[in-house]
């Protein structure tokens, strides 16, 4: 009862302590005073209020146009969080317009127990050209000082009505206490609106309808035919729509907080997307814009101009006879053709599925984005014989769509079925063979399209293992260690290794000096520049103080400098899921000769550790005979994304690796009369 | 072409000073890109205002066949802001080449004809230009067919041979084949090892504003009239504020300390590049009702209230950065990429404030602006004088931590490190960080422990001593590692200062460490119930001309802990190429006495 009544007392009082007004200009005093926030007191800023209302207006002459007005009011608590005083406006101008206008600022700081207000002025708000496509209004605050509240508010007017609205992104790095969005859309636009599910904060929309309705006097030219003018009309017309409504009401969004082996952070932020489902204008029929995954892929294959690209062959069939000469089998063809592609082409940068300069000229240029040169690709193919087709894919950064939609993809890589397997291509990626994909494209699933429109998901993420295996070949001795290391490095693991070296000489310059107490000579890299080929690194070390010599004892850490020393995961909690590249086994053997005149006092325990699921698994097996000690550690994981849940067993997994191989064998001094001892100690 | 990513095989810059507010600056520039490192050397661009002085611009592909492949025309090249997006606004641009490679070997011929009329910005001639580039031919001419009066200094002439074949009032310098190397780890910066020649006109222009760069009086005078004088005048309401927030300080550090705290409370930092050439400062009656400037305008603004309460101080332009560059005191020359303030006092030590930091203490200046040549401008004229310097006895990190083991090789610490000099700017950050953070911190910085847990952190910030202390207590498991029934115990728990330095190279040029620092560090092992100490290290001290190291390493009377005395000391200085292969010896042993360990083990009896 007490608890109940506490509960109750307690809610009216925060009713009337958040009691804000929200109104431009009426910031508080208790705003401008507050030091912390008081749900997240690390945040260095917080937007106390983002409001934003979108709807749309009709003009006479020139129809439906799109009005958003925004406004936030920040808070500053402290000098970390001044960046969130500047901000930039972003306009598209190119097909359609958008114009900024009405930007007001504000600033309110507290001086002697009074608001005083600091007004933005215009000459200090700045108009850059950021891009052909775009324009940045840009300004930043003035009078900001820690504890300053900021506001301001602006509108955006776009020309584009149909097919699309923009994204609202409801989440940030700081906290949000108030968040008010408004959408209004005409009746005529039938949009589905979709929260972003792998978000942790959900936006309660409030959907209910409203009336639009205007009149205009028309004044109209009636023409002949030949454009001349025969009369004037003038007529009275009422404009009297439906509009739909969408509200989000919403206090508290937590701030996003990033977190490390994580695919891509703001695909984690809270956000509102919207589909344009279909469009009913007055006398006309309904016209169909919500789409199958089936569908988009099909007018994507019939829009972008796939097919006639695709069965554009003469600028390059010469050049692919000649290359191929009397090759019949179909991977062989494959292969040279992909090294072909890859060799002239080079990727400009940019993604998309459409062939941005058409393959013709791409070709020709030698340069393209990735549809130009993939889509390539999959025509050299065909031309081969190959059955190959295009594979739509989203990049890591576009996320997962939320709906079928176009804007669901934007890359495009080749597919080629021989016998019964598909191999997937990626040529705008210079380290990349058959069957491998860039990190960019891998992510979610891909859309493989055929010419007769039929289509369907392939997976993209490697399923296979990639293999790193090192074998170290120790001499011990009292003064020191050497030896021989060698290292086998296959698929994705040779692919990374490419990647991080850049070339030959890096490479080898990078493990010359890859350790600080080890020098390291004879380096030798095999297969470093033959793509698809594994990697084999030999070099020899050796060292003075790998070895722990303490009395008439030798401590050494069996793996040396190749041990696991820390743990990638240091956090004691976790919110976003847990992202590894590819499925991996790593194996390390090392055989180490015990030096004369030692004997071994204490190994290291063999030891087996496994994860749930047969998700990954971890072997430390210690082997003794005559003067060799053999170790053998692998460490497995087959599966690459794992819930935040399962957080505590991978660290714990990991912490248990670092453990094992970081345990000490420890050789003893045989003295002079170590026979009878031996005898001694083996009863 | 070992070592190279690129080959320039022409460099030719040719100067005609037309007038001394007009020198027109022919550029042809011919480099071969063997790899994606290479491109950075292409450089082909050019800088201006806006009214554009490029009268032409031009740039040829060609292959490694010797064909042309592509031809960039003056509105092919793409033209940006020349500040980069932490700039709010700016009015300087720069046009340059953004050539998408599609193979290498590839050859940019690039030619360029720029009007200048900022004659105080002229080009220098620096033939070498980086690391991993080879350099056929550079070649600096300047033509001066009506004998303007100018100046000549040359640097590092004596390294490599520069062939001079001026004649009257045309100078030519050519500097033919020198092969491309790589960098080495703590050598000096190029601009101290490889030639360079710098030139000035002594009569300039910037912006129609006319000057002399007769000597640095002459030159600091000019600046003070153009750019700084009349640019102090404040609202009477701030004077007031001022003036009660300072009425009860007598000196002019009090004084200073007050209004730079005001000035830190009251601004911040942005972007912000107009006016004449980007280099005069926005007024302090702008900076008052914006709350904002970049370092020029913070600090003329600091310096017009400090003026309003009668203290003197002076605009001071200097090079920031970690890598001590100074203003050169021999050649006076527009020089310098930023702005702090200099305060003389009475007792004769000067006041340094470093007016863009919200954070900085009072007259800290760490390693951004510390021992160099910066220019004073004054009413009277300019004048170099040198800022701060902070010696070895000054750069003190100091560990002071108790560490209690238990029989799994877990440990708990109790840890206190103070920082002074230069270390307390790289640590009084942390205080504003986040506890997450400053976890992810601790544990990133100290790696090699595991599975650290915080029980508490906490900072004292002196920032009148300028001494950033922090108390840590905090667990984590297996420092020491078991090895059968025994432990073995890193005796350096925390290593401090250690130098990582790369194996099999080698050395050519000199190496030099700009700063001292001291290292010095306390460490009590305590060992856990029912073992005993088994064995323990030598204590050892090495000294060299580089530095000294000294570890003692003792038990104590009851035989329960390890106690550990270790002092690092790095020197400051530079030394030439032959002393290498010593340094890296004492680096080797410093290196192995810092993996010392003891062996503790489980008393017979327990």
């Amino acid at each position: 009862m007490t608890k109940y009544l506490f509960i109750l007392s307690f809610l009216i009082l925060s009713s009337t302590t958040y009691a804000q007004n929200y109104k431009f200009g009426k910031v508080s005093k208790s705003e401008v005073a507050q030091k912390q926030h008081d749900k997240d007191p690390d945040a260095n800023a917080a937007i106390l209020y983002k409001y934003q209302r979108t709807y749309y207006d009709y003009k006479q002459n020139t129809g439906f146009f799109v009005v958003t007005e925004y406004h936030e009011r920040i808070k500053i608590y402290n000098k970390d969080g001044f960046d969130w005083a500047t901000h930039h406006i972003s306009a598209y101008k190119g097909g359609y317009e958008e114009n900024v206008s009405g930007v007001r600022g504000v600033s309110y700081n507290l001086e002697n127990g009074k608001v005083e207000e600091t007004k933005l002025d215009r000459k200090d708000i700045y108009e850059n050209e950021a891009s052909k496509y775009r324009e940045l209004t840009t300004f930043t605050m003035p009078a900001v000082k820690e504890g300053t509240v900021i506001e301001y508010e602006y509108k955006k007017i776009s020309d584009r009505i149909t097919t699309s609205m923009d994204r609202i992104n409801l989440q940030y790095t700081i906290p949000i206490d108030k968040l008010n969005i408004s959408v209004t859309i005409p009746e005529y636009l039938n949009f589905g609106v979709y929260n972003n599910p792998k978000a942790a904060f959900y936006a309660k929309i409030n959907q209910g309808t409203k009336p639009f309705k205007r009149s205009f006097s028309n004044n109209q030219r009636n023409s002949s035919y030949g454009g001349k003018v025969v009369s004037h009309s003038t007529s009275n017309s009422v404009l009297d729509y439906m509009q739909n409504t969408y509200e989000i009401d919403q206090e508290d969004i937590p701030a996003l907080k990033t977190e490390s082996h994580v695919d891509y952070m703001e695909n984690y932020a809270a956000f509102l997307d919207w589909e344009l489902k279909f469009t009913k204008f007055p006398n006309s029929p309904i016209d169909n814009y919500s789409q199958t995954w089936e569908g988009v892929s099909k007018s994507i294959y019939n829009d972008s101009g796939f097919n006639t690209e695709l069965h554009n062959q003469r600028f390059f069939d010469d050049d692919i006879d000649a290359l191929l000469g009397t090759l019949t089998n179909q991977e062989q063809k494959m292969n040279k053709i992909f090294n072909f592609v890859k060799q002239k082409m080079t990727w400009n940068d940019y993604v998309g599925y459409i062939a941005e300069n058409g393959l013709r000229d791409a070709y020709e240029e030698g340069i393209g984005n990735t549809g130009d040169i993939n889509l390539l690709l999959v025509s050299m193919l065909k031309y081969a014989n190959i059955d190959a087709n295009p594979v739509l894919v989203s990049t890591v950064s576009n996320g997962t769509p939320l709906f079928p939609t176009k804007n669901g993809f934007n890359y495009l890589i080749a597919a080629a079925k021989i016998g019964d397997k598909v191999i997937l291509m990626d040529a705008s990626d210079p380290l990349a063979i058959p069957g491998e994909l860039p990190k960019r494209a891998r992510n979610w699933q891909g859309r493989l399209i055929r010419e007769d429109g039929t289509s369907e998901w392939v997976n993209l993420q490697p399923l296979y293992f990639s293999e790193n295996k090192t074998r170290l070949n120790v001499q011990l001795a009292e003064d020191g260690i050497s030896g021989k290391y060698f290292n086998n490095l296959d698929a994705l693991y040779a692919r990374n290794f490419r990647l991080n070296h850049g070339n030959l000489s890096d490479a080898t310059a990078n493990l010359e000096s890859a350790s600080s107490n080890y020098s390291i000579s004879e380096v030798k890299i095999e297969n470093f520049e033959q793509l698809g080929e594994g990697i084999h690194n030999t070099y020899e070390f050796n060292t003075q103080s790998g070895q722990d010599v303490i009395g008439d004892k030798i401590y050494v850490k069996p793996m040396l400098f190749d041990v696991t020393s820390e743990n990638p995961f240091k956090a004691e909690t976790r919110t976003l899921p847990i992202y590894f590249d590819f499925p991996m086994k790593k194996h390390h053997q090392v055989n180490m000769l015990i030096p004369e005149g030692y004997e071994v006092e204490s190994l290291p325990q063999s030891a087996m550790v496994h994860l749930k699921d047969a998700a990954g698994e971890f072997k430390y097996l210690v082997k003794h005979s005559n003067n060799v000690i053999r170790i053998d550690s692998e460490v497995n994981l087959a599966q690459t994304i794992f819930a935040a849940t399962d957080y505590e067993y991978i660290q714990k997994f990991y912490d248990n690796i670092i453990k094992k191989q970081n345990e000490s064998i420890v050789l003893k001094k045989i003295s002079a009369d170590g026979l009878e001892e031996r005898a001694d100690s083996g009863r | 072409m070992e070592n190279a990513d690129a080959v320039v095989r022409k460099m030719h810059t040719k100067l005609v000073v037309e007038d001394i507010d007009k020198v027109v600056v022919y550029t042809t520039r011919i480099v071969t890109v063997f790899n994606e490192n290479g491109e950075y050397f292409i450089d082909a661009y050019q800088h201006y205002d806006e009214g554009d002085g490029i009268e032409k611009q031009q740039a040829i592909i060609v292959d490694a066949m010797g064909n042309e492949v592509e031809k960039f025309r003056k509105k092919d090249f793409s033209d940006v802001s020349a500040f980069g997006s932490g700039t709010l606004f700016a009015d300087n641009r720069v046009s340059y080449l953004d050539y998408n490679a599609r193979n290498y070997p590839y050859t940019v011929i690039y030619t360029s004809e720029f009007e200048n009329e900022d004659t105080v910005f002229l080009d220098q001639w620096f033939p070498l230009e980086g690391y991993n580039v080879s350099i056929e031919e550079s070649i600096f001419e300047l033509e001066n067919p009506d004998a303007h009066a100018l100046r000549f200094q040359e640097n590092n002439f004596d390294k490599v041979s520069i062939e001079d074949h001026s004649v009257e009032n045309h100078f030519l310098y050519k500097l033919q084949n020198v092969k491309a190397r790589k960098h080495e780890d703590f050598e000096p910066s190029l601009r101290r090892t490889t030639p360079s020649l710098l030139f000035s006109l002594e009569k300039f222009e910037l912006k129609g504003v006319a000057g002399e760069t007769r000597n640095w009086k002459h030159f600091g005078k000019w600046m003070y009239d153009n750019l700084v004088a009349e640019h102090d005048h404040l609202p009477e309401s701030t004077i007031k504020k001022i003036e009660e927030l300072t009425s009860s300080a007598s000196s002019i550090e009090e004084k200073a300390r007050l209004i730079y705290q005001y000035v830190q409370e009251n601004t911040r930092y942005i972007s912000v590049q107009y006016g004449i050439g980007g280099w005069e400062p926005e007024t302090a009656m702008n900076v008052d009702r914006l709350g904002y400037g970049d370092c020029k305008g913070l600090t003329n603004y600091t310096k017009a209230l400090l003026k309003s309460q009668g203290v003197e101080s002076y605009y001071t332009v200097i090079y920031g950065g970690n890598s001590k560059r100074h203003i050169n005191p021999d050649f006076t020359i527009m020089q310098g990429n930023h702005v702090i303030l200099n305060i003389p006092t009475e007792h004769g030590i000067d006041l340094w404030l470093e007016c863009t930091s919200q954070t900085t203490p009072f007259n800290y200046m760490g390693d951004f602006t510390d021992d160099r040549y910066a220019l004073r401008v004054t009413e009277e004229g300019g004048e170099i004088i040198r800022t701060r310097k902070y010696e070895v006895s000054d750069n003190v990190q100091a560990i002071e931590c108790d560490i209690q083991l238990d029989e799994n090789g877990n440990f708990d610490a109790e840890f206190i490190r103070i920082s002074e000099g230069i270390p307390y700017g790289d640590r009084y950050g942390l205080k504003r960080e986040t506890e997450d953070d400053l976890k992810k911190y601790y544990r990133n910085e100290w790696g090699r422990l595991q599975n650290l847990h915080f029980e508490n952190i906490a900072f004292e910030d002196d920032r009148v001593a300028i001494q950033f202390q922090e108390k840590l207590k905090f667990s984590g498991s297996r420092l020491a590692s078991p090895a059968g029934e025994r432990l073995l115990v890193p005796l350096n728990f925390i290593q401090q200062g250690n130098i990582m330095k790369k194996t099999s190279q080698e050395r050519t040029m000199p190496f030099v460490f700009e700063r001292g620092k001291t290292y010095k560090d306390h460490f009590s092992f305590k060992i856990p119930q029912g073992y005993k100490i088994e064995a323990l290290p030598g204590s050892d001290e090495i000294a060299s001309e580089f530095g000294e190291f000294s570890i003692s390493i003792s038990a104590s009377e009851e035989n329960k802990s390890i106690e550990v005395e270790r002092v690092l000391i790095i020197h400051e200085g530079e030394w030439p190429s032959e002393q290498f292969q010593n340094f890296t010896q004492f680096i080797d042993k410093v290196n192995t006495l810092n993996n010392l360990k003891a062996v503790i083990a489980k008393s017979e009896k327990s």
